[in-house]
């Protein structure tokens, strides 16, 4: 176990990509700075929540291992998972964080069967003698609520996209991770099936923690136990469910709840919202990025990156809370 | 009644003719909606309960495989009725955003990305308004103004904005020259919460300013709570209930509005949800009797059997279900 107590810890962790403008070239920092950690007991559902183009997919690649940061730091169980050695990788990182991807359509060859891909996942990643590997696999199935029996010789077209995400969420648990990293795990499944793969992941965190990524405010807020907001690159706000959506102090937070769409006709209401017209101003122009579009911007915001605050037991990126903000 | 749309019993199938082997995809089966002028009227279903399909045939666009097996549906504009199913194509093209527009599902990607929104505009105006570049131009400028949307939106190309604001201008395309029916299929899906919101309350402004009626089609409740006056709830091709939305949401009567509607999370309450248990039906072999018979937790023998009739249980409510007929003697 980590000597700091942490699974997971994202110490400044940032991104850049570069975009040209005719003859320039521009530094598009995707996320900037992010600091983020999980604990290494008890487990817990985590959620990273934002707009598209907030970079939670980047953010999420990184702890992959599938994007390199720019600066920054990953630590893993204590150890900083840049400098892993390529066997290393493989053979301890890959087993211990696993992702589950968003498009379970998309995520299975159609042309050969779904044990047979369980059983290449299994032969990968080495994870028994040969004779254990089937009952890895079963094992895998049941903590998702199916069985090998149920999946044997059939093709992803026989099954529902509720039994291939089940599958796909399985195929991650076969190395026995300690972390799942879910990219937005419900968004193509329909109303009457999300919520019973919701509910898988909250009965998975028996097992290990889980990093929910997604827009659903209302799914994170059901299953997760924190949740970090990302807005253009930054975490803007973080903490528990109940504080961070229950009662948002960032002005992005409060304008993302209040977009939620209740399914409830008593809950209409006008008003407009601002909308940037384009992504990449919003990155590029100093001070704070949501300055254009904050309903309670001052003079301040536009020139100047605000700072991290502690306020009432959640951490807040905004000016509002920049002096005595700390009242919790 | 002051109808825009009418459909009638209408069946709409996929005929696939796959390496000789027929099959017959019932997409829409029997059909029946009636649509007032000046209201939003939301189809709400998952995917692949026939939304999308009976949004074809409401447009006129049959096209094979899909094939129209029975049934009709007529605009009522100019005073007179239309039979759209069976109007020569080009007297349909001539009705195509004049009276009625369309704005597709994935419109996001529908823009020409190598032409400027400034263009995009000219040609649709131009093509059913006698007017030079520059009328067209002031007048986009001014309907986009109108809807907040910034001058400099004209200027650009697609790629150039954001994916919401993509979204926005097709709306207004299909919007600008006001007429009286507008189809949208999932106008919001794909985008995140707050643009979400910023499209609907777009939506909502076009409609309050130049009337029409909106046909909505989203499988997201929390989209037909906000816009939608009345709500018909598809399930494998066939309408399983009718009510406006408030009667919808608050006193469902179909065990599967029922469910639908208390499975979605709320913020602010974490009580446990479950989903519905199975899965839709597959509409080359859908089940004999009520079609939401497999997953329905009140099953009786008679739901088995028969086909549910469509009662009508109150001013705007209908409903298709033994359960509310009284189907347990002999379909009574």
């Amino acid at each position: 176990m980590a000597a700091d107590g942490h699974l997971l810890s994202l110490e400044g962790l940032s991104r850049e990509f570069a975009i040209r403008r005719g003859l320039a070239v521009r530094r598009f920092p995707a996320v900037d700075g992010a600091t983020l950690s999980l604990p290494s007991s008890p487990h817990e559902i985590l959620a990273l929540a934002g707009e598209s183009g907030s970079g939670k997919t980047t953010l999420a690649r990184m702890i992959l291992g599938l994007t390199w940061p720019s600066s920054g730091r990953i630590l893993f169980k204590g150890r900083d998972v840049t400098l892993l050695g390529g066997r290393e990788r493989r053979s301890w990182f890959r087993h211990e964080v696993q992702p589950v991807f968003q498009d379970p359509y998309a995520t299975f060859n159609p042309l050969r069967t779904v044990d047979a891909y369980l059983s290449a996942t299994a032969r990968n990643f080495r994870v028994a003698a040969r004779s254990e590997r089937e009952s890895r696999i079963d094992d895998a199935l049941q903590a998702v609520g199916m069985s090998l029996r149920d999946v044997r010789g059939r093709y992803p077209n026989e099954l529902s996209g509720g039994q291939l995400q089940r599958v796909s969420i399985a195929r991650a648990l076969i190395t026995r991770p300690s972390l799942l990293v879910a990219d937005e795990p419900v968004s193509m499944l329909d109303a009457s099936l999300r919520m019973s793969i919701v509910n898988l992941f909250r009965g998975l965190r028996e097992r290990q923690s889980v990093l929910y990524i997604t827009h659903d405010l209302a799914t994170a807020y059901y299953a997760a136990d924190r949740v970090a907001v990302m807005l253009r690159g930054w975490i803007v706000e973080q903490g528990p469910v109940e504080k961070v959506l229950g009662e948002p102090r960032h002005p992005y937070t409060q304008v993302l709840k209040s977009s939620v769409l209740e399914p409830d006709p008593a809950s209409r209401s006008g008003g407009r919202i601002a909308v940037s017209v384009s992504e990449t101003d919003d990155f590029l122009r100093g001070g704070c990025r949501f300055a254009a579009r904050c309903p309670q911007v001052m003079d301040v915001c536009r020139a100047t990156v605000p700072g991290d605050a502690v306020v009432d037991g959640r951490v807040v990126k905004c000016h509002l809370y920049a002096n005595g903000g700390t009242d919790g | 009644m002051n109808l825009v749309a009418e459909a009638t019993d209408l069946t709409a199938h996929y005929i696939v003719d796959a390496y000789g082997q027929k099959r017959t995809v019932r997409a829409v089966d029997g059909v029946s909606l009636a649509i007032r002028r000046d209201e939003v009227f939301g189809i709400a279903g998952e995917s692949g309960c026939g939304k999308s399909t009976l949004l074809k045939a409401l447009l006129g666009a049959i096209t094979p495989p899909l094939t129209v097996r029975g049934g009709s549906v007529s605009y009522y504009v100019d005073r007179q009725r239309m039979d759209v199913l069976r109007m020569p194509e080009e007297d349909l093209r001539a009705l195509r955003w004049r009276v009625v527009s369309y704005v597709p599902q994935g419109s996001m990607h529908v823009l020409n990305p190598v032409r400027r929104i400034r263009s995009t505009f000219r040609d649709f105006v131009q093509a059913h308004r006698q007017v030079g570049d520059r009328e067209s131009d002031e007048m986009a400028r001014r309907y986009l103004d109108g809807l907040g949307l910034p001058p400099k939106v004209l200027d650009s190309y697609p790629h150039q904005l954001s994916g919401g604001m993509r979204q926005r201008v097709t709306i207004a395309l299909a919007t600008i020259l006001a007429p009286p029916l507008v189809l949208a299929d999932e106008p919001t899906t794909a985008l995140d919460v707050v643009m979400q919101r910023a499209v609907i309350g777009m939506l909502e402004q076009t409609r309050r300013e130049a009337g029409g009626t909106l046909v909505l089609v989203t499988h997201d409740l929390g989209v037909h709570a906000h816009l939608a006056h009345r709500v018909a709830v598809l399930y494998a091709g066939q309408v399983v209930e009718e009510a406006d939305a408030n009667t919808l949401f608050e006193r469902p009567l179909h065990p599967y509005t029922k469910h639908l509607i208390q499975s979605l999370p709320r913020i602010d309450d974490r009580a446990r949800r479950v989903g519905i248990p199975g899965q839709p039906p597959a509409l080359d072999a859908p089940p004999p009797g009520c079609r939401f018979h497999p997953r329905c937790p009140h099953a009786m023998a008679i739901c088995r059997a028969e086909q549910p009739p469509m009662e009508t249980v109150g001013p705007d409510h209908r409903v298709a279900c033994f359960l509310v007929s009284g189907g347990a003697g002999d379909g009574g």
